[in-house]
């Protein structure tokens, strides 16, 4: 008896808690925000290893190509987010969809993006996942 | 020397789980994302699946059965038909997973689409598996395989803090994005602990004829075998640590991870770093399509054995090239082998309690084990690690939809 009772209130607990730990939609917001920032971060530190001549051309083209593809991703999921300032969602959505062009223009021109306007998107993008975490407190 | 040779099964078996495109994306992601926090994860992996692939290898030297026969010995062909249908469907998601790995290792060395390299992938793992025997495919990936210690070297090199990581090896909350900690927990696990690699050592055992006497090499097998590959897992995290995490690479698919090595190796890194992906995932793409003509074949009572030619035991045969024919579906339809292995590593966990349960009641039998049958520690193991099991199937699928 004690134990068929038990059982359902622990699944019960479990989904609960698994379901508490990313229902905000804040978090869930700078989430995203954080991954279209890490393809930034990528992006850059690539620039930077083929400069060297750590990397070759081709992987620097590659990365480009599949960065363009999930910041487009991304940038339409920021515009759905729900629950969200909207100022903070335009901003982080323009950033997104900037990013996204460049690294489209890099990977059909085989060319190589300023690694400041990189860096200068990424940043946008980071201080609206940090806003959006500061909401979500 | 035979003892030599028997290291090399435990390495092969490590490569299959630790050294693949899931467990390696899995701990770039936690060393990209918590630096050194998801290391215990690791940790409790490897102790689990050590005591799981002693377990098989003990039962295969003394009783001269797989895991799969015995079951099906013990329980009959009815209850044996519902883990091998459980393990097929996971084998195939994870050999698919492998198969992409493979290719996206090719596409990041040349920059040719992932899609053009898979049917060259699947047919080299297939002529591998038609043309070689066991003990050469286990001598050669054991070899090559050592290339993936190229990550405990740059973990060693770029000099981590020893301090933060002995406290990444306990078990503790993490101070933010509990959602995302605890499926990447989860994954590092289902990762790790794949029936797969239990069910082909024991399989790799009986090919190789292990008898009585082979008890205490079969116990170092798996202690330096499964010791390798969570060496390279943890490095693989360190290195993430050190080198993605503070420039806010998160390492979500492997384009993203592939300059990681380049720091520390300079020049060789991009290249290691591509080969040891590479000869990971065909390592354990081997390993998979041959499990799954072994464990059909010892649930219907075929020959099996890859040490003969394929004309002698044409079902064997068959079972490995069905398997990759229906591996490479998934790439070829564009999807990215790391996301379908987060999947497949969800659903590993919610069957693993179906394959290890019978273990279990098998490695008690004194029938099949006679004086061997486990002790207090090994029931206490492997107990907790149906316990776990049970667990983390009932957080898995709740996770993977929450932490998207």
């Amino acid at each position: 008896m004690r134990r068929s009772r038990l059982r359902p209130m622990a699944f019960a607990a479990i989904v609960v808690c698994a379901a508490g730990c990313g229902s905000d939609p804040a978090v869930a917001f700078a989430r995203l925000v954080e991954r279209a920032g890490s393809w930034g971060a990528s992006m850059e530190f690539a620039l930077q290893l083929a400069a060297d001549g750590m990397v070759p051309r081709a992987y620097v083209d590659d990365l480009m190509q599949t960065a363009s593809e999930e910041l487009a991703t991304l940038s339409l999921q920021i515009d759905d987010a729900q629950g969200v300032d909207d100022d903070m969602k335009r901003t982080a959505s323009a950033a997104c969809t900037g990013l996204a062009a460049t690294a489209a223009d890099a990977a059909r021109a085989h060319g190589t993006p300023r690694a400041s306007s990189i860096r200068e998107l990424e940043q946008q993008l980071r201080a609206a996942a940090q806003q959006a975490r500061a909401a979500a407190r | 020397m035979k003892n030599l040779t028997k290291i090399g099964l435990g390495i092969l078996t490590s490569v299959g789980g630790y050294l693949e495109v899931g467990s390696m994306g899995t701990a770039i992601q936690a060393g990209a994302a918590f630096r050194y926090e998801l290391l215990w994860a690791i940790a409790i992996g490897t102790i689990c699946i050590a005591f799981l692939v002693e377990m098989t290898g003990r039962l295969a030297a003394v009783s001269h059965h797989t895991v799969v026969a015995a079951v099906r010995k013990r329980f009959g062909i009815r209850f044996q038909i519902w883990p091998l249908v459980a393990q097929i469907g996971v084998d195939l998601l994870v050999l698919a997973s492998e198969v992409g790995g493979a290719s996206l290792a090719l596409e990041l060395a040349t920059g040719i689409s992932i899609r053009i390299w898979v049917l060259p992938v699947a047919i080299l793992i297939w002529a591998l598996l038609w043309f070689a025997t066991f003990g050469s495919i286990e001598h050669s990936v054991a070899v090559l395989g050592l290339v993936t210690l190229s990550f405990s070297l740059a973990a060693w090199w770029i000099g981590p803090d020893w301090q933060a990581v002995r406290s990444g090896l306990v078990p503790h909350r993490p101070d933010r994005d509990a959602a995302q900690y605890a499926y990447l927990a989860v994954g590092i696990l289902g990762a790790t602990v794949s029936p797969y690699l239990f069910t082909f050592y024991s399989s790799g055992a009986v090919e190789e004829e292990w008898r009585a006497e082979d008890l205490m090499p079969n116990r170092i097998v798996a202690a330096i075998g499964m010791g390798f590959g969570s060496l390279v897992a943890m490095s693989v995290v360190i290195v993430a640590a050190v080198i993605l995490a503070p420039r806010g690479i998160e390492g979500e698919m492997y384009q993203q991870a592939a300059t990681m090595l380049s720091l520390p190796l300079g020049h060789w890194g991009f290249r290691l770093f591509c080969l040891s992906l590479f000869i990971g995932c065909v390592g354990a793409a081997l390993e998979l399509a041959l499990d799954v003509s072994y464990i059909v074949g010892q649930t219907f009572g075929w020959a099996w054995s890859e040490n003969q030619p394929p004309g002698d035991e044409a079902r064997f045969a068959l079972g490995y090239t069905i398997a990759i024919a229906i591996a490479t579906a998934p790439s070829l339809a564009g999807i990215d082998p790391l996301k379908l292995t987060m999947f497949s590593m969800a659903v590993t966990v919610v069957v693993l309690p179906v394959l290890v349960g019978p273990l279990l009641v098998v490695m008690n039998d004194a029938q099949y084990l006679q004086e061997y049958t486990n002790g207090w520690i090994a029931n206490t193991a492997v107990g907790i690690i149906v316990a776990l099991a049970f667990v983390l199937a009932a957080i898995a699928i709740p996770l993977q939809l929450v932490a998207q």
